[in-house]
């Protein structure tokens, strides 16, 4: 008999179906995000605000780009099919990544699993809200964002109004797919091997095979569509591409279903669309069956964290870790003691490289300066051309090694506070003041990241022909910029911490992230730009023989001075800054 | 002239809005003392231990350690502190040793101090043979005695401990109450511990402070704590729960 059948005589109580209470739960947890101290309403509005003004900002930027290529005659038309199945082969694998990383958190590794896991809650209704999750975090971000491209396709089009119903259906189609592949994925990599460790492996794989493709990207450099001596050759680029549009790729079956609602001869839109959503429901019924059948045992086995315990001490056992009596023996040969900085360097340089969840950021970085440099060479192609002077291709670039130095900041110093994690009590308890925690780690990222902007600065000014001087003082603007945008990065990320997050990738998408992000472009753009008239004013007087005159001098001294100054003034201020409330904030 | 109190706390408050989890507390833990405190769930015990470990602020009040105002003095405060919180979270991915190295380098100690003194307290703790294996491949239990080991490396003066016996093994429990008798017995070291378990508190504590709502609601020793309870024979068990509930009807 149901426990919750009402007696005779009373009112039937309405039960609450498991998977009902499951999406209730988190729909509700979302709910209450602006109640918790860590969010807060005014922390919400500020991030719609920003989201808002970057969407409408994609939106205008996406049909100004698109009314441009549809004006060419005779292919225009033509380019826009070939960029609209670029863009829709972009956000499915760019979704299918994000699937695959929040698959293994959302069926294995989150938190309330292991209390879900011991409800009686039956296999459909787990796996439908689970997979409702992974779906709902894993496409949201990417689809918010990709939509502004989709709506400038219809408007440039002149699209009827049914062509932004089919839009829908075929975004959700995008979201379920991918999804659903990345569920059955997880359950048959987590079979034969745990689940944190398929992971780490995936996402590095994964991580690598998208850096790869988005510098293959970039490489085809699509601003060419705009000039038209350069439109031939990449036409020929993007053929390898249109052959790619197969008929088994959902993103093709999302092509077809947009193309026959806005192409030259509206077509009867029902079986592209039908196909996709027919396609996505197949994926959910086979993934749920996927599921049923395998995941408690894949789950089990997640569980198994004792795994690496026996796997270590086997090894011990074998002889390959090392003793205590060697571990002493080895310290006490050495002198004196290590230093605050130096323990606290060691400790984020041998947990980074033990961390293989952290490794994926490495390569992004490396994707955005692969990127940089490919995109160098055109920048250096526009200055050919004498569109922009010399030297404002000079500043360009330098602005451009400042973005590299923000983002890299946002990848690395950002999240170095949070990354402490639940084990901050640690540090916050040493007799250190939290000034020096930061400064310790100013001080152990201060020197790769000044020698990554010297080396591109160097390199990319080489290649200009700048000249010693011009080298030289870019180096040194850039250094500064650097290490004031560190210190930002640390203070911002003392200031709004994100210790419970299971994944390092998160940490800087954050509010605390948008902030830092806008905060170190402002900051390197306003030094690059102060930097410009003292710079010149040097290099006539130097390389040129033109002695400054007093005006040029009563402008370059004081902007010179606040180049300098600035960022470092403004870098130690956010240090401190973050440090103090940090400790008013308390764990 | 008496030693000045290791623990002085004087008309701390903590307000989190409008709520009130510390009630204005007063009290003061002795060298060489073990003081327990008690209390139910939400009466304000780990807001009060993270506030004299520094890991909290307090709205109001005043808290000494050793004679280091906790707040003005943080940093020397902290140096003679240990603490030792109810769920070791540290870095899983250090090995124990490094962990060590880590924990003695924030407290200035030199390569040989840590060495010597780190391989003491993890063959105290059973745990020399996993010196050199990753955290991440702990029990809780482990995790739990290498914060022990941690939390006496630098030869604190002060212990605070929150939950002792939580994830412990009765090997790894009745070790923690001897180390606590043998430092105490020397006058090394102070104890300020909250527990939910009663028997050790009856076991180890010198003196008891029983806390509701955010506010100290008896202190004193076990024969004070009968003799305010009317109870001459009776457990500390029985004390606690009559006097909570003298509170809550009061």
């Amino acid at each position: 008999m149901r426990a919750d059948r009402a007696p005779a005589g009373e009112p039937a109580a309405r039960s609450v179906g498991p998977l009902r209470a499951l999406l209730r739960a988190k729909a509700r947890m979302l709910a209450n995000y602006r109640r918790s101290d860590a969010g807060g309403w005014r922390r919400v509005s500020a991030l719609l605000v920003f989201g808002l003004a970057f969407w409408f900002g994609l939106w205008a930027g996406a049909e100004w780009f698109l009314s441009r290529v549809v004006e060419i005659e005779p292919i225009g038309v033509s380019m826009v099919r070939r960029l609209l199945s670029m863009v829709l082969l972009f956000v499915f694998s760019i979704l299918g990544f994000s699937s695959l990383v929040a698959a293994f958190s959302t069926y294995y590794l989150a938190e309330d699993l292991r209390l879900l896991m011991s409800k009686p809650i039956p296999a459909y209704a787990l796996f439908t809200a689970r997979f409702v999750e992974n779906t709902l975090s894993a496409s949201w971000m990417t689809l918010v964002f990709a939509s502004p491209f989709f709506i400038a396709l219809g408007r440039v089009m002149q699209a009827r109004p049914d062509y932004y119903a089919v839009m829908g259906l075929v975004l959700v189609g995008l979201a379920v797919i991918p999804s659903a592949l990345a569920t059955i994925l997880s359950l048959i990599v987590t079979f034969p091997f745990s689940a944190r460790r398929a992971r780490q492996v995936l996402v590095f794989l994964g991580t690598g095979l998208l850096a790869v493709g988005f510098v293959l990207l970039r490489e085809l450099e699509p601003e060419r569509f705009l000039n038209p001596d350069a439109r031939a050759p990449m036409l020929e680029a993007l053929e390898p591409l249109q052959s790619a549009e197969q008929a088994w790729l959902p993103s093709t079956w999302a092509l077809d279903a947009l193309w026959s609602r806005i192409g030259p001869r509206v077509t009867a839109g029902g079986q592209p669309v039908l196909t996709l959503l027919s396609g996505a429901a197949a994926a959910f019924f086979i993934a749920g069956w996927a599921f049923r059948l395998m995941h408690r045992r894949a789950f089990s086995k997640a569980q198994e964290g004792m795994d690496l315990r026996e796997e270590l001490g086997e090894r011990r056992r074998r002889g390959r870790g090392r003793s205590l009596a060697r571990l002493v023996a080895q310290r006490e040969a050495r002198r004196g003691g290590p230093s605050f900085w130096q323990v606290m360097a060691a400790k984020d340089r041998r947990s980074w490289l033990r961390d293989t969840t952290q490794w994926s950021q490495a390569l992004l970085i490396l994707a955005l300066i692969a990127i940089y440099v490919v995109n160098f060479r055109y920048i250096r192609s526009v200055g050919d051309t004498g569109i922009i002077s010399r030297n404002g291709l000079h500043f360009t670039n330098l602005a451009l090694s400042a973005f590299v130095a923000v983002a890299v900041c946002a990848r690395f110093a950002f999240p170095a506070i949070s990354l402490e994690g639940r084990a901050f009590w640690l540090v916050l308890r040493s007799p250190q003041p939290l000034e020096a925690v930061l400064r310790a780690k100013w001080r152990a990222l201060a020197f790769p990241l000044l020698l990554l902007v010297n080396v591109l600065v160097v390199t990319t000014n080489a290649s200009l022909e700048a000249g010693w001087l011009l080298t030289l003082t870019a180096s040194i603007v850039a250094s500064v910029i650097a290490a004031g945008v560190l210190g930002v990065a640390l203070g911002l990320g003392a200031r709004y911490p994100r210790f419970a997050i299971d994944n390092a990738a998160k940490i800087a998408t954050g509010f605390g992230g948008v902030i830092f992000m806008v905060a170190g472009i402002t900051l390197a753009l306003g030094a690059v730009i102060a930097s410009a008239q003292p710079t010149l004013t040097l290099v006539r007087a130097i390389e040129q023989g033109y002695p400054p005159t007093p005006r040029a001098l009563a402008w370059a001294l004081p902007l010179g001075l606040m180049t300098l100054g600035l960022p470092l003034w403004v870098g130690r201020r956010s240090l401190n800054w973050g440090a103090r409330k940090l400790r008013e904030r308390g764990i | 002239m008496s030693a000045p109190a290791m623990i002085r706390v004087s008309g701390l408050r903590k307000t989190y809005g409008r709520f009130e989890a510390v009630k204005g507390l007063d009290f003061e833990v002795r060298p060489g003392e073990v003081f327990g405190f008690l209390g139910p769930n939400g009466a304000g015990k780990t807001t009060t231990m993270r506030m004299i470990t520094g890991l909290l602020l307090p709205s109001a009040g005043s808290i000494e350690i050793d004679g280091h105002d906790v707040l003005r003095e943080a940093e020397a405060a902290k140096a003679v502190t240990g603490f030792i919180p109810d769920r070791p979270y540290i870095y899983e991915k250090l090995t124990a040793f490094e962990f060590l190295d880590f924990v003695g380098g924030l407290h200035g100690l030199s390569w040989r101090e840590i060495a010597t003194r780190g391989r003491e307290l993890l063959e105290t703790f059973a745990l020399g043979e996993w010196a050199d294996a990753l955290i991440e491949t702990f029990s809780h239990g482990m995790k739990q005695r290498l914060v022990f080991c941690a939390a006496l490396l630098p030869r604190p003066r002060l212990l605070v401990v929150d939950e002792p016996m939580v994830g412990l093994d009765p090997r790894g429990a009745k070790l923690v109450k001897s180390v606590f008798r043998d430092l105490c017995a020397d006058g090394e070291l102070s104890v300020f511990l909250s527990t939910h378990t009663l028997e050790v508190a009856e076991e180890v504590c010198d003196r008891i402070a029983i806390l509701r709502r955010g506010e100290i609601i008896a202190m004193g020793t076990m024969d004070e704590l009968r003799s305010r309870s009317a109870a001459e024979q009776a457990a500390l068990e029985d004390i606690f729960l009559q006097l909570t509930e003298e509170a809550r009807e009061s």
